[in-house]
């Protein structure tokens, strides 16, 4: 390659010595369109990139806000009140503290700062009123941001607890953290009486947004290069067998057909979604996406549904003000 | 970097203050956030991409791209995406025994979840998730049996034998279902730890 650059420079500096100030007097002209063209192709870039992450934010905060802190308070209330919380996080756990010192990540490390047994128990109720606060929208940003750091940490204490709403609620809860703040249905802004911010940017919701989208695309991508079998759609039969199932006794959910459309329009939504959610089938494929996730949570056990919930308080992320007005 | 009108910030605050152009500030500030992005989404595309890889055979190169990234990982922001996309061709319970010194055996029970009776499907609805992440982490499942153990009252120098095994029913393939009468295959026992 570079011997070949070589020689056309050469073959151009030969031909422009010999034809002398008609080929300089071409050539310029050229040149300086190509510096002119480049600075300016740039430029639109930036301006793209300007625009996409920092355009004017008309992303529903207060609907991803109340979801993502009822998603956290919820199943926390509901592993106090089991005795679930001790069991996977206590002193004397599953994983007991002991142990835990050489095998977490450090935001776990804020159960083990204390010996006494009971500390988990003020990490539990820390947890709950950051998250209270942050539905109510107090103190927003300062909610949303312990909301998250509680949340990671609880999660980190005993990774046998992670799982797929643990990733979505991370990055949504960061998101909100970042997000403007007061919003309009907060306890700060009607109550406080902060004003509203003039102008917000949308890259706190764009990191939600790019987050949900890869998620889908990986996926579409892991189940393309797994075991999906496409073509026949078999899989959605051992799908509605399993016991994760909670309707295996309706044998025509198994009709041959019906395996072939779940399968392939699953996977066809889903891998799409990265692509049609930023041309003008926005609203009707994020739509789409929450019929899916709201089915998926009626058809398989409770151990889906809260992460059906998060997904769908993600997809809220690519929702703006005024899109159910517009549509009805 | 150009800012359009659009996205201009209003005149109050820090930055009016500020010795340095308005406008510099302005780009910084921009550029810090882009570059928060891509130390953000960068190691989770790199991640997901080398876990595809190595599932289409690139076992070395989706290796090197899966290598770990401390301080998003324990900010669980580097998520490797791959809902749904192994489904089990099996239904299973796992189950916990010892055998003590004298010979006899004892069942392990958790009296949490049973202690919840009706209420376990709510009250404990993250226990299939659970059960399939310890199903995939032996280390994990032996921490879960000692914890058993001490939660059963059990001397832990009592025991001679710790067993972790499953009960599972296959699900028979279409054809084979046909002939069988049945989605189910029978219950077999496997032993996934004896040690």
């Amino acid at each position: 390659m570079a011997r070949r650059f070589a020689t056309i420079s050469r073959v151009t500096d030969t031909v422009a010595k010999e034809a002398g100030k008609t080929v300089v007097a071409v050539a310029r002209p050229q040149r300086l369109g190509l510096r002119k063209a480049l600075p300016r192709a740039l430029r639109a870039a930036l301006a793209r990139i300007d625009a996409f992450f920092f355009a004017s934010d008309a992303t529903p905060w207060e609907f991803i806000r109340i979801g993502a802190a009822l998603l956290v308070l919820g199943p926390l209330l509901l592993s106090g009140l089991s005795g679930n919380y001790e069991r996977l996080y206590g002193h004397w756990g599953s994983l007991p503290r002991t142990e835990a010192l050489d095998a977490i990540y450090w935001p776990g490390f804020v159960f083990l700062l204390n010996s006494d047994p009971s500390w988990i128990w003020r990490i539990y109720w820390a947890t709950c009123a950051a998250a209270l606060c942050l539905a109510a929208g107090l103190w927003t940003r300062i909610a949303a941001a312990a909301t998250w750091f509680l949340y990671v940490a609880t999660i980190q204490r005993n990774l046998v607890s992670f799982n797929g709403e643990t990733g979505i609620l991370a990055f949504t809860l960061l998101g909100l953290a970042l997000a403007p703040a007061p919003q309009r249905s907060s306890i700060d802004h009607l109550i406080l009486r902060r004003p509203l911010p003039m102008r917000a940017e949308i890259w706190p919701a764009r990191f939600i947004q790019l987050n949900i989208c890869l998620m889908y695309f990986f996926t579409t991508m892991a189940k393309l290069l797994g075991s999906w079998d496409i073509g026949r759609g078999e899989i959605w039969y051992q799908i509605t067998l399993s016991d994760w199932f909670r309707f295996p006794e309706w044998e025509w959910l198994r009709a041959p057909w019906l395996c072939w459309l779940c399968v392939h329009g699953s996977l066809a939504l889903e891998g799409s979604f990265a692509f049609l959610v930023w041309t003008p089938l926005r609203f009707a494929i994020v739509i789409a996406m929450i019929c899916l996730h709201a089915a998926i949570a009626v058809l398989f056990c409770n151990a889906l549904v809260v992460f059906n919930l998060a997904a769908i308080v993600g997809l809220l992320a690519f929702l703006k003000r005024g899109d159910l007005s517009r549509a009805s | 970097m150009n800012i359009p009108s659009s996205s201009r910030i209003g005149s109050t605050g820090p930055l009016e203050h500020s010795p340095f152009p308005r406008a510099w500030l302005q780009g910084l500030r921009k550029l810090a956030i882009i570059s928060l992005f891509a130390l953000t989404v960068g190691p989770l595309i790199t991640l997901n991409l080398g876990v595809n890889l190595e599932k289409a055979g690139h076992t070395l190169l989706g290796a090197r791209m899966r290598k770990a990234v401390p301080f998003l990982d324990a900010l669980l922001l580097r998520q490797q995406w791959t809902l749904f996309t192994d489904i089990s061709a099996f239904n299973y319970t796992t189950h916990f025994e010892v055998v003590m010194k004298d010979g006899s055996t004892v069942q392990l029970h958790d009296s949490a979840p049973q202690n919840a009776t009706g209420w376990t499907g709510l009250l404990f609805y993250s226990e299939p998730k659970i059960r399939n992440n310890l199903y995939g982490y032996p280390t994990g499942h032996s921490r879960y049996l000692e914890y058993l153990i001490r939660l059963n009252g059990i001397q832990p120098a009592e025991v001679s034998k710790r067993i972790i095994y499953i009960r599972y029913r296959n699900l028979l393939p279409r054809p084979d279902a046909t002939t069988a009468g049945t989605h189910y295959g029978p219950e077999i026992r496997y032993d996934l730890q004896s040690y």
